[in-house]
């Protein structure tokens, strides 16, 4: 593992109004040419309400596209000077949170036994409290159980708690709200994690010497690297996190300045700062839209922000894990809990005195789960135009013997077409040159194999997008017609499905699948052929989610951290102790 | 800085002969207004990116 270390940068950032208003006059620019392209070409055979529609609908999917290609393009074009090392000592005290919620509790009191070992070995103890609100009884009186072990093994008594709420109100927000109420000022720094976070001691340590090198820090953000897929959908899903995801968060960081994102673990932040500004309301009327927060951390950056905090990600952290989906269905589950806490940022994005970025860092969010619904529309739209456009009139002037043919716009079209998956691709190809030529590759297996892996999980994510957009759109409607999703366990298992399971998730998909190939043959046949990019990956939902979540081949889609980091090695190595352990025990 | 470890924790509970519970150390955490402003969202989402925009360009140039 490399870990770049230093004393924090610049105490105070130049405001990244440049960048902002480059990547937005890109994505605008974007917007503009594929209305004005769309709305010639509509305009072949007469302007009518469905084409005007169906612009507004193409434009504003571009602009999402263009917005996370400008985004991209900033992750590749700014270029961040490393911070400068220090080993100063430091002088405030820290603790590790780990809230679980009905979790393996082998698997995570490893963890954490990993996390203090590799602490120690940087010759450094920090606190740990494990923040329970487990409400499986079974599970709870297992994590008694190997929280004693975990304090027996570490010497951690006093330092190494564990608490269980009986009353999970606020979930996870809740659940550490809680914590720093009743013990916050006991410590200056606040690790968060989730349970399946991992981070290298050397990496906590460098995150507290940058809260300590700045006053006005109130939460540093790390950039997690997905560890331990081992299907096909979640090792493509860690090789595009790894590969692509620093890029991207780059260019975050550069657009978002000191109002930067906070992703709910595998952060630090200043308790001080975290107490006074980030107590959550109950937010006014029923779930969906109203209750606890669910999506808490967007709010919480944002809420920093407002008291004069810095929010930061910092993107050269490397060190730092957590855990991905398996397979389809577990994605899609997780999905459908962003969706309805995205959903719910509707009724907290006019709070006042939040700064503009922090606003629109939320209308992000929301927009994220729009955007589908948009291009479903888009796609409906396109199959109603057909039957509702009026019939060609050659003859327009009376007692004009010629015809009059309309101008051919098939290739404005074409061009429309051209870019929107250039704006879809060309992120992604320059990501893959930029790692080449920065020698990056190498950590996923050279220049070839990487390329290789590149173009194999764009094709996988092409094929899988109309599946993950049926996901998308069934969460919106549920959200928007008032169910409430619940808080569902989180499933870390080996992601393995069975065909009966993939079946059950996937038929409704095939179904709309085929009713959309079947209306779209039976009132605009000329577009069916065009449609079957999205239609036929629908149909075979079922078949795909059961193939993705079968084990990835032996090296397919290598990543750096195949290379088992010290951390990671140290947390199976211990797991499989104890579980070994557990196994005599049961059999004695 | 007082060690907050020596402060009784209270109801401790307990675990294999282990007081499990962190230290008794309140914080405050004050309530967040969140009340939307109405009426004043559209203008935000419209208006600041302008702005940005606008104030960016100008630097740039």
């Amino acid at each position: 593992m490399t870990l770049r270390i230093g004393a924090g940068r610049d105490a105070a950032p130049p405001p990244p109004d440049g960048a902002r208003a480059l990547a937005i006059a890109f994505s605008l620019l974007a917007t503009a040419a594929a209305g004005g392209v769309f709305l010639v070409y509509g305009a072949v055979d007469g302007l009518s309400w469905i084409d005007l529609v169906r612009t507004v609908l193409i434009a504003l999917s571009t602009w999402w596209l263009a917005w996370g290609a400008g985004i991209a393009l900033l992750g590749l074009t700014v270029r961040q000077s490393a911070p400068p090392h220090s080993t100063a000592p430091i002088r405030g005290r820290t603790v590790v949170i780990v809230p679980v919620y009905n979790e393996d509790p082998i698997a995570t009191f490893a963890r954490i036994a990993a996390m203090d070992d590799s602490l120690r070995a940087c010759a450094a103890q920090l606190d740990f409290a494990v923040l329970s609100d487990t409400t499986d009884e079974a599970v709870a009186a297992t994590e008694g159980l190997w929280f004693a072990r975990l304090v027996a093994r570490q010497a951690g008594a006093g330092r190494i708690f564990y608490r269980r709420r009986t009353r999970n109100t606020g979930r996870k927000a809740g659940n550490i709200e809680a914590f720093i109420s009743t013990s916050g000022a006991a410590w200056d720094y606040a690790v968060i994690l989730d349970a399946d976070s991992l981070i290298e001691g050397a990496t906590v340590l460098e995150m507290i010497r940058r809260m300590e090198a700045e006053p006005r820090l109130g939460l540093l953000q790390t950039l997690p690297r997905v560890i331990g897929g081992r299907t096909i959908f979640g090792r493509a899903m860690q090789f595009a996190a790894g590969f692509h995801s620093p890029v991207f968060a780059r260019g975050l960081a550069a657009m978002q300045g000191s109002a930067g994102p906070f992703w709910g673990h595998n952060a630090i932040v200043r308790l001080r700062a975290w107490a006074a500004s980030c107590g959550l309301p109950e937010l006014s009327g029923p779930a969906p839209f109203g209750g606890h927060i669910l999506s808490h951390d967007s709010v919480e950056a944002a809420l920093l922000a407002r008291a004069g905090w810095a929010v930061r990600l910092d993107d050269d952290l490397e060190g730092s894990y957590e855990g991905g989906p398996e397979n389809i269905i577990d994605h899609a589950k997780r999905d459908r809990r962003w969706c309805q806490g995205n959903l719910q940022h509707t009724k907290v994005i006019g709070a006042p005195g939040l700064l503009g970025w922090s606003r629109f860092s939320l209308f992000q969010g929301i927009f994220a789960y729009l955007a589908p619904l948009i291009w479903l529309s888009f796609i409906a739209a396109s199959i109603a135009a057909i039957p509702l456009a009026g019939t060609l009139d050659y003859f327009p002037q009376d007692n004009w013997p010629l015809p009059v043919f309309p101008d051919d716009q098939t290739p404005k079209a074409i061009g429309l077409a051209l870019g929107i998956f250039g704006l879809l691709v060309m992120p992604k190809l320059l990501v893959g040159l930029d790692a080449v030529l920065t020698g990056r590759a190498r950590g996923f297996g050279g220049a070839g194999r990487s390329l290789r892996s590149m173009l194999r999980e764009l094709a996988l994510s092409s094929v899988i997008a109309p599946v993950l957009l049926a996901y998308q759109c069934r969460s919106v409607m549920q959200v928007l017609l008032g169910h409430d999703g619940g808080w569902p366990v989180s499933n870390r298992g080996d992601g393995g499905l069975r065909v009966r399971d993939a079946f059950a998730a996937g038929a409704w998909i095939s179904v709309w699948g085929l009713g959309g190939i079947a209306v779209t043959q039976s009132v605009a046949p000329v577009l069916t052929l065009w449609l079957l990019p999205v239609a036929l990956p629908m149909i075979l939902a079922p078949a795909l989610i059961w193939w993705t979540a079968r084990p990835a081949g032996l090296g397919s889609f290598p990543v750096p951290s195949d290379a088992t980091p010290p951390v990671v090695a140290r947390f199976e190595a211990i797991v499989q102790g104890w579980t070994r352990a557990e196994s005599e025990v049961r059999v004695a | 800085m007082t060690d907050l470890r020596a402060i009784p924790t209270g109801g401790a509970q307990r675990i294999g002969g282990i007081d499990t519970c962190p230290p008794l150390a309140p914080m405050v955490m004050p309530k967040q207004v969140l009340t939307r402003e109405a009426g004043r969202v559209w203008c935000v989402l419209v208006l600041i990116p302008f702005a940005w925009l606008q104030r960016g360009l100008r630097r740039l140039g």
